[in-house]
């Protein structure tokens, strides 16, 4: 019952914690802090920055992203496909080549489309 | 083992809180993936590996992404307000709570499950959750896996007609 | 091969899509001639089997008489909905904001979710019945936004996407906790393990819940009336009436096949759910303005009726449902025809838009008049026979306060249907008023329709037809 093959990934987790948390805290306790005036003026006689920070992004990120996710999702069902796949045989070879067919059908349709292009 | 289930459950909780309660959009989403990373965890202590593997795969890999494109799409200003409690929050408050304690209720209490399906934890231990799902999808559910494939696909083109400006 | 009407329509709605990739925009006016084509030789297909049972995959996909008169209402409803949206998809419309681009896609997305709603009332098992359902409903949040441009139809598909995942959740929630109480996916195999627990009541909340959303019962009905006036109107029609039976086969299938053997007396729930839902539904429409938003009210209450066919020791209610249903089908769908028409030619979606439509066009106003007048259950029209069937379902089962509810609902229900006859009638045209052309695909449609509404009251033999697949469909141990 116990995962304890999992142990030296839960190991490096808290490692990568720990590690994180002192290195951030030991830069903000330890580090030295010089704020004046001209510390704090843009650099090299740019403006003053003026609005917010971020970003629009433009909705193609968007596009990319959704069509990503799609085919992430499609890449879980051939998973156990990869495990049992001398046990299926011909057999499970031809379900995954509908699915697959069906899938490439989708991208196709989005190649022609024009929603894999960077307009 | 219970210790690495209560670590992992209590930051899960919290951080799903987090979501909740983070002003910023981003900060929100960044708590989110600290939930599914902790609901990872507890689905491999339950040795279910095959949806903790989705779950990193898929919540925290791609909808995760998904989320931050659309909180950067949007560029939501925080906008400082809290949470007003008007009356149609409150009652939804109240059903959520009402639900929660019913369904708590429920699993604490003595729960009179059925007859077992014959995938117990054994069997599944025994043949390996990926395997198992595997000898399922492809065998007695062919119909919703292929189901599942035109889903996708309508998926694809939905996606194409509603997000792309013009369509060759 | 008793799967052979879904893979007809899986095949046309590809063929439809390889089509549209290679087609110039000239060519693509073929496309719904395909699409209904393929729709047609579904339907042929599933009559010329009708007598029969089939099994395929083990048992997780069962072919059997009843589940063909759902899969005939499911084709008849989505054939209806191609020639609806013929003339606004091939471009011939006056009025350019009813307008739909991309035929090719439509067409396709609209016949992967018939055949997502066909699988579904012949799925066995829990995993087939989810993910069936899942093909019906997603689909259909791309066709509700089709018109993106548009914020009513941006915000009809945000609210349909969320509020549908939203129940999507409860159902699998509640059929998650059935699982672990009956031991098995298979839905007979639950039904027989399932007894009375907390459990149990906390999954039939959920599933009931769900299912309420689907159809759209009181008090889960809020989503509706923006979601049908946002979509295109063709889709607004594909929603009460399609979508509709679908969700009605999803509560026949849980309610009869799973939950019903352990729950002894349901009959008190269903019609206090079914005099809300009615209720409302009416109280509501009777103040509406858009034509779209009433008849998703009316729609709502329509539904009221149809859930009273679950009363009553099973199956005696199933005929009668299915038999309003069809009456249900053909009048909606009638009603909707002569909206899609003037909404093609002037873009009006206001009641008050319809005055004068007798003087302009007598004979559109005629069919829509013959169309409300079922919907109000006037005799001698199929939705007055479909009515009294059902409530005779009522008051064998005892429940003569629900008969007695319901027939005072019909009354209100004629007083706002006669609110759009008399714009129709008694008002006048306004001066410069034209008559409008009728386009030879919604003159058929609307013919087509009306003859179904007329047809299903009068000639005899439906109802027992019914009767017999019914009666002759294999039922398991249901132990009601």
């Amino acid at each position: 019952m116990i995962a304890i093959e999992y142990l030296p990934i839960l190991i490096l987790i808290g490692l990568g914690v720990v590690f994180a948390t002192i290195f951030t805290l030991a830069g903000i306790l330890i580090g030295p802090k010089r704020r004046g005036q001209n510390k704090e003026m843009p650099f090299e006689s740019g403006l003053p920055s003026d609005g917010l920070v971020g970003q629009r992004y433009d909705v193609k990120f968007y596009m990319t992203a959704l069509i990503f996710l799609i085919f992430d999702v499609e890449i879980v069902f051939l998973y156990p496909w990869a495990v049992k796949f001398r046990e299926m045989g011909w057999f499970g070879f031809a379900e995954v080549l509908i699915f697959m067919v069906l899938l490439l059908f989708g991208l196709a349709y989005a190649w022609k489309k024009g929603a894999l292009e960077w307009e | 083992m219970l210790l690495t289930f209560y670590i992992l459950g209590t930051v899960s909780v919290l951080s799903a809180l987090g979501v909740l309660v983070c002003r910023s959009p981003v900060y929100s989403a960044m708590s989110l993936v600290c939930s599914f990373f902790c609901l990872g965890g507890i689905y491999i202590l339950m040795n279910v590996e095959f949806v903790a593997v989705i779950q990193i795969l898929v919540y925290a890999g791609a909808i995760l992404v998904l989320f931050l494109f659309v909180i950067m799409l949007l560029n939501i200003v925080p906008t400082g307000e809290s949470v007003r409690f008007n009356l149609p929050v409150l009652i939804a408050f109240g059903i959520a709570v009402g639900l929660f304690a019913q369904i708590s209720g429920l699993f604490l209490g003595d729960i009179q499950f059925g007859p077992k399906d014959v995938y117990t934890a054994e069997a599944i231990s025994e043949e390996g959750s990926i395997g198992l799902i595997g000898r399922l999808l492809y065998g007695e559910f062919v119909l919703p896996f292929e189901a599942i494939s035109i889903l996708l696909l309508v998926a694809v083109i939905g996606a194409v007609i509603i997000g792309k400006r013009r369509l060759n | 091969m008793f799967m052979l009407p879904e893979l007809i329509i899986v095949l046309t709605a590809f063929v439809v899509l390889l089509l549209d990739l290679f087609f110039a925009e000239e060519q693509k006016k073929i496309l719904p001639v395909l699409a209904l084509i393929g729709v047609l030789i579904a339907m042929g297909n599933v009559i010329f089997w009708m007598p029969e049972q089939g099994v395929v995959f083990g048992g997780r996909f069962v072919f059997d008489s009843l589940g063909a008169w759902f899969k005939l209402i499911f084709l008849a409803a989505s054939g209806a909905t191609i020639l609806l949206s013929w003339d606004r998809l091939v471009g011939k419309v006056s009025d350019a904001g009813s307008r739909l681009e991309h035929p090719g896609e439509f067409y396709s997305i609209l016949l992967f979710t018939l055949s997502g709603m066909m699988f579904l009332i012949s799925a066995r098992d829990l995993v087939t019945l989810y993910v069936s359902l899942e093909l019906a409903t997603i689909p259909l949040f791309v066709l509700v936004a089709w018109k993106r441009e548009n914020a009513f139809s941006g915000e009809a598909g945000l609210k349909y996407v969320i509020l549908g995942i939203l129940s999507s959740a409860v159902l699998i929630y509640g059929l998650g906790i059935l699982y672990a109480l009956g031991g098995s996916m298979v839905l007979e195999e639950i039904g027989k393990n399932l007894s009375p627990s907390p459990a149990f009541w906390l999954a039939t909340a959920l599933i009931v819940a769900g299912i309420g959303f689907k159809l759209a019962l009181v008090p889960f009905h809020m989503w509706a009336a923006d979601v049908y006036q946002g979509a295109p109107t063709p889709i607004t029609a594909h929603l009460s009436v399609a979508s509709k039976s679908a969700g009605l086969a999803l509560m026949f299938l849980l309610f009869f096949r799973v939950l019903g053997p352990a729950v002894s007396e349901w009959n008190g729930f269903l019609a206090i759910l079914a005099t809300i839902t009615m209720t409302l539904g009416n109280g509501v429409a009777i103040v509406q303005q858009n034509i779209k938003r009433f008849m998703a009210f009316s729609s709502i209450s329509q539904a009221g009726y149809l859930i009273m066919g679950f009363i009553g020791p099973f199956p005696e209610g199933m005929p009668a449902m299915i038999f309003y249903l069809l009456a249900y089908l053909f009048t909606n769908l009638l009603v909707f025809a002569v909206i899609v028409f003037y909404a093609n030619e002037t873009g009006a979606e206001a009641i008050s838009d319809y005055r004068g439509l007798s003087r302009t066009n007598p004979l559109m106003a005629l069919a829509m008049m013959i169309g409300l007048f079922s919907l109000a259950g006037i005799p001698p029209l199929s939705g007055f026979v479909g009515k009294f069937f059902l409530f005779s379902v009522a008051s064998k089962a005892g429940l003569h306060w629900l008969v007695a509810v319901a027939a005072v609902n019909s009354t209100v229900s004629l007083y706002y249907y006669l609110r759009i006859v008399r714009q129709m009638y008694i008002e006048p045209a306004e001066e410069n008023a034209v008559r409008l052309p009728v386009s030879p695909v919604l003159a058929s449609t609307v013919g087509l329709t009306l003859l179904g509404t007329v047809l299903v009251g009068i000639l005899p033999g439906f109802y027992e037809n019914i009767a017999q697949s019914v009666a002759a469909a294999e039922w398991w141990s249901i132990g009601r």
